[in-house]
């Protein structure tokens, strides 16, 4: 966190980057992130007015319910770190409404000095150029672009300036069954040949219908788009003005689709996520 | 026969008004009882209606997430004063459209229907711009000054107004009433069941309202209930939805309380305007 420039309409804006479900409460995967029972701590840090002599630095985020709690223990520790930084954080929806807010609080000049932003929507405001330059704060602060792990800085580079930095980059988890793999003798696929190897061989199928499906992950854009960027291709090409890929996306959904004919893959129903 | 075609028409009525009773209520039983349960018996499959044990606690923790005092205080100050000058606007111009005749009658009251038909979502930018620049944007005006003057209300108002004879208007003025006593004494005394259609209504939506007091404040002490309910959401994965709906409760026990006092009054207005 930086000092607060004079120039309040310079907008810093930290790169927040979604998991597959925007839109809070829509997601079906299986993975219990709320069972926690401790009382939640006061999910809103007071908008008080900050001790005389210090920077008050506001920060609007996208994270509610357990995330929410989260984010604020981390900005009171901040606060707690040091006395001349006030970091006051307000919750402003899901990230497209948060987006929103920004793009009405931009021109009635009442912008945070730092946002989360989902990273899809990142070039929008940096083609708007209300996005700051990062680069020359982590200068000031004795940083660089190359204190960060390169693979999370994806969506943050727009026309020779760092307009974000990664924060919650959503990385995707892969759970296996040990049981189930040391019955058949199978190993932890790391590749996706392996992964329709494996896939395939777990999957038990009675008078044509599925017992047990392999492998399933929830369809997300960014999934399909790591697969085209594993094979090296782009999603944009380098002047962002279309596809930068062709062969790669073919090649990612025949595999998709091979893995489903086959029950190794299963996709579960529900809502699609609002951000794809 | 006869009388037994008519207990068949009436068990018919009957049978189908329980479906559509049961259709409206389940929701609400719904919310009740997963308000009451714990965690785990919400996720059940399949799912059970009530909890083994009453879970009073949720409310607590549900409160205890946030603000709520604040965000209650604020939800009845906003709700409450946008209905009083909603009052103090729609009988006048009512009463105007109403029984006077007067130059550009028909443009002003298309005007009214203009406004009725433009959707929040379209003016929600120019308004927050105005606001900001008026410097209102940390106050609670933004989420009552745009609805002060209430379109539906006044078209409403207006029609009911038209029923009240022109004569005794008359005779009013005969015996020296000016315009506030008639409004006063004949025209608001004669229409209460369309004032109270009209403030339920406004009170409902506006007690419910997440959009525009999302869109329209940036700091959390300025901010309703609905919102601090909002933030019980997950942001991603499985939301409490025994905490949540705990919250919910709250949020609707007001807007049940009033419905109680006014139903009467709202079957009234509509039975009332149906014999004219």
């Amino acid at each position: 966190m930086k000092k607060k420039s004079v120039g309040m309409m310079v907008v810093i804006l930290s790169l927040l980057i979604s998991m597959l479900a925007a839109c809070a409460s829509n997601n079906n995967t299986p993975e219990n992130t709320a069972g926690g029972k401790e009382t939640p701590s006061p999910s809103a840090v007071e908008s008080k007015t900050p001790a005389a002599g210090k920077t008050t630095v506001n920060f609007w985020h996208s994270m509610s319910g357990n995330n929410g709690e989260y984010i604020d223990k981390m900005i009171k520790a901040y606060n707690a770190s040091q006395d001349k930084v006030e970091v006051i954080g307000t919750f402003q929806g899901n990230y497209q409404e948060t987006l929103t807010k920004l793009q009405q609080a931009v021109p009635a000049k009442t912008a945070p000095d730092i946002s989360m932003l989902e990273r899809a929507f990142v070039p929008l405001l940096a083609e708007a150029e209300v996005l700051a330059d990062l680069n020359p704060l982590l200068a000031s602060t004795g940083m660089s672009e190359d204190d960060f792990l390169p693979g999370l800085l994806g969506n943050v580079k727009f026309n020779g300036q760092l307009n974000a930095l990664p924060f919650n980059r959503s990385t995707p988890l892969l759970h296996i069954n040990k049981t189930m793999l040391d019955e058949k003798g199978l190993k932890i696929p790391t590749t996706w040949e392996e992964l329709e190897t494996v896939a395939n061989a777990l999957v038990i199928k009675e008078n044509g219908e599925y017992k047990r499906y392999g492998y399933t992950m929830p369809y997300a854009s960014w999934y399909p788009i790591a697969m085209i960027v594993q094979q090296k291709g782009a999603f944009f090409n380098e002047e962002g003005t279309g596809m930068g890929f062709d062969q790669e996306g073919v090649a990612a959904f025949e595999f998709l689709k091979k893995m489903q004919s086959t029950g190794a893959l299963y996709y579960p129903r529900g809502r699609i996520p609002a951000i794809l | 026969m006869n009388s037994k075609w008519r207990y068949g028409v009436a068990g018919i009525s009957v049978a189908l008004k329980s479906v559509v009773l049961l259709i409206f209520l389940f929701p609400f039983v719904w919310m009740i009882t997963t308000s009451l349960k714990t965690f785990p018996e919400t996720m059940i499959f399949p799912p059970k209606l009530l909890p083994a044990l009453p879970q009073w606690s949720n409310f607590v923790t549900a409160m205890q997430s946030g603000p709520f005092l604040t965000y209650t205080k604020n939800s009845i100050i906003v709700t409450l004063s946008i209905i009083v000058i909603q009052m103090l606007v729609m009988i006048p111009a009512a009463y105007a459209f109403a029984k006077y005749k007067f130059r550009g009658q028909h443009f002003f009251f298309a005007l009214v229907l203009l406004a009725f038909m433009i959707p929040g979502q379209v003016t929600f930018i120019p308004i927050y711009l105005m606001l900001a620049d008026w410097g209102l944007v940390h106050t609670l005006w933004p989420q009552i000054l745009p609805f002060a003057a209430n379109a539906f209300g006044i078209f409403l108002l207006r029609q009911y107004f038209m029923q009240v004879p022109s004569e005794i208007i008359e005779s009013a003025r005969l015996d020296n009433a000016n315009e506030f006593t008639i409004m006063r004494k004949i025209m608001v005394p004669m229409s209460i069941p369309a004032l109270a259609t009209i403030g339920l209504f406004s009170f409902v939506s506006h007690w419910n309202d997440y959009f525009w007091p999302l869109v329209m404040t940036d700091s959390t002490g300025v901010r309703p209930l609905t919102i601090g309910i909002a933030m019980l959401r997950e942001t991603e994965g499985i939301s409490n939805w025994h905490i949540i709906m705990a919250g919910n409760v709250v949020l609707v026990v007001p807007i049940l309380l009033v419905y109680l006092f006014c139903s009467k009054q709202i079957v009234k207005a509509f039975v009332y305007s149906g014999i004219k």
